[in-house]
């Protein structure tokens, strides 16, 4: 048995989504065994190459422009190279999303609008690199648009909301959806979320371009004046279109507390089904199968045991924190921190701690 | 101001989405009744297309007392004869993407392309002063941001925009179509060559080929079924809080 673990099958077990029984492994490091014993994708020097361009948020990319490097690094052969363009700062690196090379480009930012500094920057990459295809994701935060940019640009075939694709072809919704129509892979291809798998075999090179490598990006002018993001009342803000939200289930007693909390962090309010039925919160609010999906950066779920029909309803978050006294509950499966505490002394301690530091202007004892 | 400006909004054939019926695009007529904010009665309403879609009633109905039809045959690329049709125009609305066939959203990116021109997508508002457009555009999470920009320029409209869409009959009666002439034009745009196929199944996400063996696979999907984040027993609820707080601050969710 190839040297692994023998597990007692009556070891830990859980109830799946279907109500069968799941065997449980505990994790241990999964990020660093993961990455361990991938390979890298090819170790050839490129001869030619594929190109993926996002804007990236606060740091990093989001699963939908990971989606658009996975689809070049998945479509290229052995002789063909990865090259991920950032428009933004980036911390850490994209070996793991499987680019080869790197650009990051951070004078740029998703939240100001300067379309024809980017595309000059993207075009000049384009002419050093010439690559074969452009991957980017088809979001409405930039990338939509300055893919469509691009697309009028280059004067080649472009094909947008992209659904499917593989080596020979890209399909997309035709008619609203009615039907589906296919061609050959054109140069410019926009993604719709969800078109690639992002769990990869191999990883990529990874090698971060320095300034000197960087082909000098001419000075175009601009025609656009960016006034600036308006104030946005979160409050007010749909939830399906909050980017926080603090959703509270069962296990809050106190919704006042719980509604403090979400001030002093701007973020929307959300809840559980039975919090809902319970009357604490308003139907409007209910998160899950039978209520609004959303799709915040963080998601703060107090007091949520994390049914499948909860889950259902953030599977699109990216950050999701779980205060909750119980460990064994399923949301610290999906969570990417799991608190364990009464859920109001932990809201009122947070509150307090917030309070302080905004006081400050800083946070003592972070790291 | 805006009265000496010329505004014209692109519309095309809609359809409804389940039952296949001819209509006017839901997009386009949120574009339209914006531009009549703009421009009233002088606002240009201009199809490339079939003179005879029955798609072009709804935007009589809809307000759109004259519209100006480019006959181009199905299947030919409509930017040149747009462009040629629009070269007065000084602000051009279009919507954000068409109900029938690629409904890419590249038609408002391809004619600024080829005018020459600034083009601003999911616009929710305009104003028009000292020959430069002020825009409200929408982004995603609820923010709004404010653009501005030289006229003449391309406009795309979000179907989130604000505005009043009343139909009448009377109007659907009464409105007349004028059929354009088209100065042939050479092509300006490749675009894909897309052929229809059954939409039958859902997309197959792009996988990559997995080279691992059978155990390996299997340790793969279980572990993935367990995954999780950090999780804190121990300290003090004020640790505890501090925790939190640090995840957030180290991930830029919040702002201190
Ligand atoms: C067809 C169908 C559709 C559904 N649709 C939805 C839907 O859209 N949305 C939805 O949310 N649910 C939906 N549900 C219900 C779902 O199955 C769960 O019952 C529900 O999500 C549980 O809500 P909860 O987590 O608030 O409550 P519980 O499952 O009761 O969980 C409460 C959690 O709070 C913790 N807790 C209790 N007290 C404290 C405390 N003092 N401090 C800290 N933690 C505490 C507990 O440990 C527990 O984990 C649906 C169910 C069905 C059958
Ligand atoms: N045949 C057409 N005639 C006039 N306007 C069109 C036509 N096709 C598309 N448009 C406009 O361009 C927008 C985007 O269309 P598309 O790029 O085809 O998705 C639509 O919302 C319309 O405003």
């Amino acid at each position: 048995m190839s040297g692994s673990l023998r597990r007692d099958p009556r070891r830990v077990a859980d109830a799946g989504p279907s109500g069968l029984r799941r065997i449980v492994v505990r994790k241990r490091d999964a990020v660093s065994e993961e990455t361990a014993d991938k390979p890298q994708r090819t170790s050839e020097t490129p001869r030619q190459w594929h190109m993926a361009v996002a804007h990236s948020d606060r740091g990093s990319l989001d699963d939908h422009a990971r989606q658009a490097i996975a689809a070049a690094a998945i479509l290229a052969g052995p002789d063909t190279g990865v090259l991920a363009v950032v428009l933004g700062e980036l911390n850490g690196s994209l070996i793991e999303a499987g680019a080869d090379l790197v650009a990051v480009l951070p004078e740029f930012d998703r939240n100001s609008f300067q379309p024809e500094h980017e595309l000059a920057a993207v075009l000049t990459l384009i002419e050093s690199y010439a690559p074969k295809h452009i991957f980017l994701p088809d979001s409405a935060s930039g990338d939509g648009d300055l893919g469509r940019r691009l697309g009028a640009q280059v004067g080649s075939t472009a094909a947008t909301h992209v659904v499917e694709l593989d080596a020979d072809h890209v399909s997309i919704a035709w008619s609203s959806g009615g039907e589906r129509a296919r061609a050959p892979l054109p140069q410019v291809i926009l993604l719709a979320a969800g078109a690639v798998d992002l769990d990869i075999p191999f990883t990529g090179a990874g090698r971060r371009l320095v300034v000197a490598d960087l082909p000098a990006i001419p000075t175009v002018k601009q025609h656009y004046r960016d006034l600036g993001l308006e104030e946005t009342q979160t409050a007010a803000i749909a939830l399906e279109e909050a980017d926080f939200i603090v959703s509270g289930g069962y296990g809050v007693r106190n919704v006042a507390t719980l509604e403090a909390l979400a001030q002093t962090l701007g973020a929307a309010v959300g809840a559980s089904r039975v919090a809902v039925d319970e009357g604490k919160f308003p139907r409007d609010k209910q998160i899950g199968a039978t209520g609004k999906t959303v799709t915040a950066s963080a998601y703060i779920a107090v007091g949520i045991s994390g049914a499948v029909q909860h889950l259902q309803g953030i599977k699109d978050c990216r950050h999701v924190i779980a205060i909750n006294h119980d460990a064994g509950a399923p949301i610290a499966k999906r969570a990417d921190l799991t608190i364990i505490g009464d859920a109001e002394d932990v809201m009122q301690a947070l509150i307090a701690r917030m309070e302080q530091a905004r006081a400050q202007r800083e946070i003592p004892g972070a790291s | 101001m805006s009265e000496r400006l010329s505004v014209a909004v692109l519309i095309s054939a809609g359809q409804h989405p389940v039952s296949r019926a001819p209509r006017a695009c839901r997009g386009d007529a949120v574009a339209m009744a914006l531009g009549r904010k703009l421009a009233g009665d002088s606002l240009r309403v201009v199809h490339a297309g079939d003179p005879k879609s029955p798609a072009l009633n709804d935007y009589h109905a809809l307000g759109a007392s004259r519209i100006e039809v480019v006959a181009v045959p199905d299947g030919q690329d409509a930017i040149g004869p747009l462009a040629a049709k629009l070269l007065k125009a000084d602000v051009i609305l279009t919507g954000s993407r068409a109900e029938q066939g690629e409904g890419s959203g590249l038609l408002p990116y391809l004619l600024a392309h080829a005018l020459r021109r600034p083009v601003i997508a999911d616009v929710l508002g305009v104003w028009i002063e000292k020959g430069e457009a002020q825009v409200r555009q929408f982004q995603p999470k609820g923010r709004r941001r404010r653009v501005a920009a030289p006229v003449p320029l391309v406009l795309s409209v979000h179907p989130l925009a604000s505005c009043e869409l009343t139909y009448a009959y009377a109007r659907l009666k009464s409105g007349r179509i004028e059929l354009a002439s088209v100065v042939a034009q050479p092509r300006q745009a490749i675009r894909p060559h897309w052929t229809l196929e059954p939409a039958s199944q859902r997309p197959v996400p792009l996988k990559a080929r997995d080279t691992k063996d059978g155990h390996a696979r299997m340790l793969g999907y279980i572990q993935s079924q367990a995954k999780g984040g950090a999780v804190v027993f121990e300290g003090s609820s004020v640790d505890k809080a501090q925790i939190l707080l640090t995840y957030l601050r180290d991930h830029r969710l919040v702002e201190l």
